[in-house]
């Protein structure tokens, strides 16, 4: 099997070790978009559908369907953001101080995100996962303010309590099937614990799932543990930010589906009420902040959070909205990165997060503010967007499986949403400019990820490539068998 | 085992009602020796996980993490009168209430295997009152014990299974506790040791 996926671990951990030489930190952000580039362009290969195959280390790392579909959207988004950040760069050299250290933390989060996504074992995708709230708690208060420190404290503490719950609901499956196949026999690899979930003790195994959800909901923003979420993403850079909704969320979404494949459809009942509670708990908290907030970085945190609701309810359903739920995450991670991105663009530029503070946007960054409304018709699943037919898959879902009550919420849920956003943000876009304001130029690097990021959004909607297509289904196969 | 799992759960309640950080870490302390002579006790400590596992417990739980926050503790001048949880007599009885489901529910899961009871007892205790702690603590040096509590729950627990995880998984799982205690120390450190930092959000970043 070849090992060119495995560039995607070796390579930033690389670039991370050469930003420790100190001649090489003003040349920080070209040595992150060479690394960027080359990550991506390794796993091109990727985008071609291929049998699930091993790499030679014991079976440790698995490139499947969801693995080379996730690889390839976080390591898309981070060459977005490694733009991003060097085009800041260019424009305001005063924030160049100690950035070397930002993107060293960048390259290593970036290392143990594409482990996670392609760890073949439990412990091992756990251990990833941590090493990425590791490495983000540090770039979070890289800025050094009081606000971004406590809100990088909480994110630790939050951290270490859901992913304390995750492994604790390995050890409980561990255990279940210890007791009845023996110790000696238990193996934590993901194609081996597929036959052990089968005839592991009942109680702990539906214990370990509980915990495990219970633990990657509150990874993932939702309640009861998603006060972290508002306040770090608010709190961080855009660029760290987006690094945490886009790229850490993704690789948190593959540990909650890999466990899902692996109890395709035992204890299917439990994992449907509790991601159905969860998710539409958290649709009904993130729905009343968003019509109360004036923050629009906050609103897009609290619609993040929306979004993990609909993921849940998607979740839930298993089988029948899987398509509709990866279709869901994929078009997700891109609209969250082009509003993060351009949110921090706006707010370089207006040097205010309130709402009410700005208007007319579209005179004086034309193009940040055509992004920030077509992000927005994106985030409220408007045509033809993949995120549309995302929602249009799991509505359906609910209904063809006789979740009507869960279909009722979800749409009352989703309007509401769609009033209070567009009533927050389309002022913003348009109106009266402030007085005395001339048109910026903005640009086309700054511009070059976020139009590949619409192009790849409007494709999920009006027309997939069929290598694209095959490989979103067969992710959506793997999920369930119900 | 029963004698260690007696001095853990001592080392998890008596800091409870003992005004002083000292206990707290002399506590996390008495936990991580517990766990290590737990691991000593299975006799299969030659093999490499558990000889990981029991580096672990010595170095790292027992020496090195409550060190580091005593010192930072003393460097900061932080005041003796400490409480892990108000003391008020209703916080102290949620505390019973979670030790007597804790052992309820672990008497529910072993089942059969009654010897499990006290084990998964004391672990479960141990994972609730850390969220107890963390629930009722405004103080970082206090939240920071409860994460550290939390660990250790975990870790008791990962115990009552004998099954052993691959010895790149266990030496993974103690970086990835070392990296949380030099991570802890680094925000405890900037955020102050008994006051939370304001809650306000961040008005500047623009990277």
């Amino acid at each position: 099997m070849s090992l060119l996926p495995l560039i995607a671990v070796v390579l930033p951990l690389f670039g991370a070790l050469l930003l420790l030489i100190p001649a090489l930190f003003r040349h920080a952000r070209f040595l992150l978009l060479l690394i960027a580039g080359l990550d991506m362009l390794a796993l091109l290969p990727l985008t071609v559908p291929m049998e699930r195959s091993y790499f030679e280390l014991d079976h440790f790392m698995v490139v499947d369907a969801t693995a080379q579909l996730f690889l390839l959207l976080i390591n898309a988004l981070f060459v977005g953001i490694a733009l991003h950040m060097h085009n800041r760069l260019r424009a305001a050299p005063e924030l160049t101080t100690d950035i070397h250290r930002l993107f060293r933390l960048a390259l290593v989060f970036m290392a143990a995100a594409n482990a996670a996504i392609l760890s073949n074992h439990v412990v091992v995708a756990w251990i990833c996962l941590e090493l990425t709230a590791l490495a983000a708690v540090p770039m979070i208060h890289h800025q050094r303010r009081d606000s971004a420190t406590t809100a990088a404290w909480h994110y630790f503490l939050f951290s270490a309590v859901s992913l304390g719950l995750v492994l604790l609901g390995v050890i409980c499956l561990t255990h279940g099937i210890e007791l009845t196949v023996g110790a000696e026999r238990v193996s934590l690899f993901h194609d081996n614990l597929r036959l052990e979930v089968a005839i592991a003790d009942p109680i702990w195994r539906r214990l370990g799932l509980a915990l495990m959800i219970f633990g990657y909901a509150s990874k993932l923003g939702m309640v009861p543990l998603y006060s972290w979420l508002p306040e770090t993403y608010d709190a961080a850079s855009p660029s760290v930010t987006t690094l945490l909704a886009a790229v850490q969320f993704n690789a948190v979404f593959v540990g909650l589906f890999r466990m899902l494949q692996v109890y395709g459809g035992n204890d299917a009942d439990l994992a449907g009420y509790q991601l159905t509670a969860l998710g539409l708990a958290s649709m009904l908290l993130a729905t009343v902040k968003i019509v109360s907030t004036n923050n629009y970085k906050l609103l897009i945190a609290y619609a993040a959070i929306n979004h993990a609701g609909v993921i849940a309810l998607g979740l839930a359903l298993g089988r029948p909205a899987a398509y509709g739920v990866i279709l869901y995450v994929v078009s997700n991670a891109l609209v969250k990165a082009i509003l993060f991105l351009t949110a921090g663009t706006i707010k370089a530029h207006y040097r205010t997060k309130k709402i009410d503070e700005l208007h007319g946007m579209i005179r004086e960054m034309r193009y940040s503010a055509l992004f920030f409304l077509v992000g927005t018709f994106a985030l409220l699943g408007f045509a033809p967007f993949g995120s549309f037919f995302g929602e249009v898959i799991i509505m359906t879902g609910l209904i063809t499986t006789g979740h009507f009550i869960t279909f009722a919420a979800l749409g009352v849920l989703l309007s509401v949403v769609f009033v209070a956003t567009g009533r927050s943000l389309f002022p913003m876009v348009w109106g009266e400019p402030r007085e005395g304001a001339v048109r910026q130029r903005e640009s086309l690097v700054a511009l070059g990820p976020k139009i590949f990021y619409l192009i790849i959004l409007l494709s999920l909607g009006v027309y997939t490539p069929a290598p694209l297509s095959t490989l979103l289904q067969q992710v959506a196969n793997s999920l369930g068998t119900r | 085992m029963t004698y260690l799992l007696f001095a853990y759960f001592l080392a998890l309640t008596l800091p409870l009602f003992i005004r002083s950080w000292r206990a707290g870490l002399n506590g996390l302390r008495i936990q991580a020796i517990a766990m290590a002579l737990i691991i000593w006790q299975h006799g299969d400590h030659l093999a490499v996980t558990p000889l990981i596992a029991l580096a672990d417990m010595v170095l790292f739980r027992a020496i090195f993490a409550p060190w580091y926050l005593s010192k930072m503790a003393t460097e900061r001048g932080v005041s003796h009168h400490f409480d892990l949880i108000p003391a008020n007599l209703f916080v102290w009885t949620i505390a019973a209430i979670l030790i007597m489901t804790a052992f309820g529910f672990s008497a529910t899961l072993a089942g059969e295997y009654s010897r499990s009871i006290t084990h998964l007892g004391v672990a479960c205790s141990a994972v609730l009152l850390a969220l107890l702690i963390l629930a009722t603590q405004r103080t970082p040096l206090g939240q920071a014990m409860a994460a550290l509590t939390l660990e250790n729950g975990v870790a008791l627990f990962e115990l009552h299974a004998h099954h052993h995880v691959e010895w790149v998984a266990q030496l993974g799982m103690t970086l990835v506790y070392l990296l949380s205690v030099l991570t802890m120390a680094l925000l405890v450190r900037r955020l102050g040791m008994v006051d939370d930092a304001p809650e306000h959000p961040a008005d500047t970043a623009i990277l």
